[in-house]
């Protein structure tokens, strides 16, 4: 399951390249549609910490 | 301005503009967890199809984002081009090309439709199209990102139950 903020819950596992296969399992369960949803959430909190960062730039992206 | 490729997405369909999604939103369609918010899209570039594209550009107050003055007409979007586009729901890349000049024609058999939300249905670049456009491209950026389109393809390949 993919929690609020992204991170599946327990912990990783990481393959030999590092990249963190719990968290791409866990995206694989999700609909398109959530999948969309899951990465507007986290392009949001991404934006949110920058702004509390550095005062609110956005670069849109 | 709040991006919403969803409604970015909606716009272009409820326009009935052909288009294949390519781009990191078209890998995060198929399972990979990347985040990005940028629609890059191939569109058919069939004379009517860009006029309905260029219809529904002006909805969206669409505008080259380095030059916000300037709007895209056909002659841009007719062109194996790049047009980098600001909307009122986000960046939208218009790409008339993608690779070794790789157009909607040469991308269609390689896509699949998707449904992104209520019943729409978009046209998705394949995940493995995705990666050989990455590998080829080499830049840093791009290289950096393999790994993690690699091993969602390969997750992706198992069958899971």
């Amino acid at each position: 399951m993919v929690s609020r903020e992204g991170q599946p819950e327990g912990e990783a596992e990481r393959g030999e390249d590092g990249v963190d296969v719990t968290l791409i399992r866990a995206f694989l369960e999700l609909s398109p549609a959530e999948r969309l949803k899951q990465c507007a959430r986290w392009a949001a909190d991404i934006r949110a910490m920058r702004q509390a960062l550095d005062g609110g730039a956005d670069d849109g992206g | 301005m709040e991006a919403s490729p969803l409604a970015l997405l909606q716009a272009l369909c409820h326009s009935e503009v052909k288009f294949i999604l390519v781009g990191g939103l078209s890998a995060v369609l198929h399972g990979a967890p990347l985040v990005t918010q940028d629609v890059d899209i191939v569109p058919s570039r069939a004379p009517a199809n860009l006029e309905r594209l260029l219809a529904v550009l002006g909805e969206l107050d669409a505008a080259y984002r380095t030059r916000p003055e300037l709007r895209p007409g056909i002659s841009h979007l007719a062109s194996p081009g790049h047009q980098n586009l600001v909307t009122r729901h986000g960046w939208l890349d218009v790409l008339g090309t993608v690779g070794q000049g790789l157009g909607y024609e040469e991308l269609i058999s390689e896509s699949e439709p998707v449904e992104v939300g209520a019943g729409l249905l978009v046209q998705v670049l394949s995940l493995e199209r995705y990666i050989a456009l990455k590998e080829a491209l080499g830049g840093e950026k791009d290289r950096a990102m393999l790994p993690l389109l690699r091993r969602t393809l390969q997750e992706q390949r198992k069958p899971r139950g």
